[in-house]
């Protein structure tokens, strides 16, 4: 018993290269989709030729005759890989079952959230899966996650999640005006801030664009911002933006130029 | 003397784009001074503009046309009908200039009495397009989107779980697919009328096409990657900001899971051996398994349709149909093979060539979707008439006018003549 735990566990870690595309030795229609199912679930098939048959079975759910008549069993096959199946595959049917609003799914990604110990998949990789169907009770979760997270990449997924939970309004604005915080978790939070609060983005945006110190990806960001969806009117009257528009369109490096200058364009600059 | 040129029967600057499809067009005389008798003759030729495309005339929708046409107009200002279309495509708008030009005597120079600009408008490979293309391309997709509350959220809401039937798994995947793909398409053109829907050849490598610049790098379980200031940076569908994918194969080949163009046009010359491309379980094919070539929304029905390079995929699908259609001609549906098996009943509701469907026909009775449907009618194009607000699957198939040039959707695929 503890062998095969310790084997599980070397193979969730080291999980091998992609390969998708064995080929897949069974029938056509239901049986094959039954055969497939069987292999996708089968601790002792190969990592290769399981993959290949959760790949044509999803293939056959865009519109397979027969895919119906299976799909019952092909949750269920999907739920059994989530327990026992090395960690590339169990990804497929997390994912693939969190597309589904598989509440068994979601449970199980929230509990590793919650706690480190269930955790079956990087928490960044949870929060994406628990994406598919983000609501109030998943929400906190989240909020919490970003709270205790120091991993940049887990704190841009949450962030990614929280553009949709006002509660975190707050939270997301002090994240984008932290210049301490990565670009990559600021420019999510331009995003999610835009979602929740466009003035508040706005307005951030416009007094950005005059700080000569901030981080050249963040003023591209924020400049994007303005230029799809700037108010046309407080555009127009804010002199000091309208000076720093013009200079950066004549003398900025070549990314922020262009987008300076397509706001020239766009706001008669 | 002056005449004004209408294309596409239309005044509006919105109807000025060609397909390789004949489009209807008409001059007249605006001012007569000049002329002696009841008509004067005089010649339409084309100039290229900085956007590139050429075109051939007709005095009627037939043959192959020539780069001149002479004809008649009437001093009194009547129309005068004659026909143009693509030749070959524009890469900016406009392309091409259409002259008018006459001899006041039989002994003049011929003198200029009028011009349209025009683009010849066709769906190109994605990873074809030029710099200009791709940004125009991408500006409409996000403003279409507008951070989730655009228009783009019907299309979206269109294609899930609950309304599958309409669009899978039956006869007409492919009709319905083809309607779906022009309501956007028109859509975005709303937005920026140069552009037409490019598609994402899955059977060729296409590393530009998932680049930071275009559609983005895979990120793992991430948002893809963006240039600074990109625009779909504040992309959103749903509840989440961003755009995933991450895909399973090399970017600098193909997916092996996906059929190729040549054994996709090889599955038989009639329909129904033909749709099976829909799904070949467990083999390759050029749909289902080019969506799950992917990690991300793409990889499943109720999610795909978050992602825009959806809507690429679906393009390639539509494209193959075409190439089909063209390879076995397969545009008149009192033909058994062009649809199937081709009765006006028989199937579920919504996969009968009268069927309307679904969203565009609003309904809402069983075994239809029960929701109301998102987005309204069919998006009227400015060019054609055709499908109509509320498309029917019979009108699915002559998308170019091959059997009657009223039957014209108004889209051109760049390897697909005429």
């Amino acid at each position: 018993m503890k062998k095969s735990k310790a084997i599980k566990k070397a193979a969730r870690k080291a999980a091998p290269a992609p390969d998708p595309v064995a080929k897949l030795d069974v029938a056509e229609g239901v049986e094959g989709m039954k055969q497939a199912i069987g292999i996708m679930t089968d601790p002792a098939a190969a990592l290769a030729q399981r993959k290949a048959a959760l790949n044509a079975l999803q293939g056959a759910s865009f519109g397979h005759p027969n895919f119906k008549e299976i799909r019952g069993e092909y949750v269920a096959g999907l739920r059994q890989v989530v327990d026992d199946a090395p960690q590339e595959l169990l990804q497929d049917a997390l994912e693939i079952l969190s597309q589904e609003q598989d509440p068994y799914a979601e449970k199980k990604l929230v509990d590793g959230l919650r706690d480190d110990k269930k955790a079956l998949v990087k928490p960044e990789d949870a929060l994406h899966y628990l994406s598919y169907n983000l609501h109030a009770g998943v929400q906190g979760v989240v909020r919490n996650v970003f709270e205790q997270s120091k991993d940049d990449r887990v704190r841009q997924q949450a962030v990614r999640l929280m553009s949709s939970d006002p509660q975190a309004v707050k939270l997301i604005e002090r994240t984008l005006k932290d210049k301490k915080e990565s670009a990559e978790v600021r420019q999510t939070s331009a995003a999610a801030l835009h979602a929740l609060n466009p003035q508040a983005l706005q307005k951030w945006a416009e007094k950005t664009a005059l700080d000569k110190n901030e981080n050249q990806e963040i003023l591209a960001a924020c400049l994007t911002a303005i230029n799809q969806f700037g108010d046309e009117k407080t555009i127009s009257k804010n002199t000091a933006f309208r000076k720093r528009i013009s200079q950066m369109s004549k003398n900025a490096p070549p990314r922020l130029k262009q987008i300076a200058k397509g706001l020239s364009t766009k706001y008669g600059i | 003397m002056n005449v004004d040129i209408q294309v596409n029967n239309s005044a509006s600057l919105t109807a000025r784009y060609l397909t390789w499809a004949w489009s209807p067009c008409r001059v007249r005389v605006t001012n007569p001074t000049g002329i002696t008798g009841p008509t004067a003759s005089v010649q339409l030729s084309q100039a290229a503009l900085g956007g590139a495309g050429s075109i051939r005339f007709s005095a009627t929708p037939t043959g192959a046309g020539a780069a001149t046409l002479t004809v008649n107009v009437a001093a009194g200002g009547a129309s005068t009908p004659f026909f143009v279309r693509g030749l070959t495509a524009s890469n900016a708008d406009p392309g091409v200039r259409i002259l008018t030009r006459w001899r006041p005597t039989p002994a003049a120079a011929l003198t200029q009495v009028g011009s349209v600009d025009l683009m010849v408008r066709i769906r190109k490979s994605a990873i074809s397009l030029n710099t200009g293309e791709r940004t125009r391309l991408i500006n409409a997709f996000a403003q279409l989107n507008n951070q989730g509350m655009g228009r783009f959220a019907d299309f979206r809401a269109a294609h899930v779980f609950e309304s599958q039937d309409e669009a899978h798994g039956f006869p007409a995947f492919l009709p319905w697919h083809r309607a779906y793909i022009l309501d956007l398409e028109r859509e975005l053109q709303i937005i920026e009328p140069s552009v037409a829907l490019p598609y994402w050849r899955c059977d060729q490598a296409a590393a530009a096409l998932f680049t930071p610049s275009y559609f983005g790098r895979g990120n793992n379980t991430s948002s893809v990657i963006l240039d600074p200031g990109h625009p779909f940076l504040f992309w959103k569908t749903d509840n989440d900001v961003g755009i995933v994918r991450q895909p399973g194969f090399n970017i600098n080949g193909v997916s092996p899971q996906v059929l190729s163009q040549a054994l996709t046009l090889a599955l038989g010359p009639s329909f129904a051996q033909f749709r099976t491309l829909e799904s070949k379980f467990p083999n390759p094919d050029p749909h289902g398994m080019a969506h799950t070539s992917f990690a991300g929304p793409i990889r499943a029905i109720r999610t795909a349709a978050k992602d825009p390079l959806f809507f690429l995929l679906h393009c390639n699908v539509d494209r193959l149909w075409a190439v089909w259609q063209r390879q076995n001609g397969r545009y008149n549906i009192a033909d058994g093979d062009t649809y199937q098996p081709a009765p006006l009943a028989g199937h579920r509701i919504g996969h009968n060539l009268g069927d309307t469907m679904w969203p565009w026909n609003g309904n809402v009775t069983f075994p239809r979707p029960s929701s109301p449907p998102p987005g309204g009618t069919m998006a009227p194009s400015p060019c054609v008439e055709k499908p109509g607000l509320q498309p029917q699957v019979q009108q699915c198939f002559d998308y170019q006018g091959t059997i009657n040039i009223a039957n014209n959707l108004g889209f051109s695929y760049d390897d697909v003549p005429l």
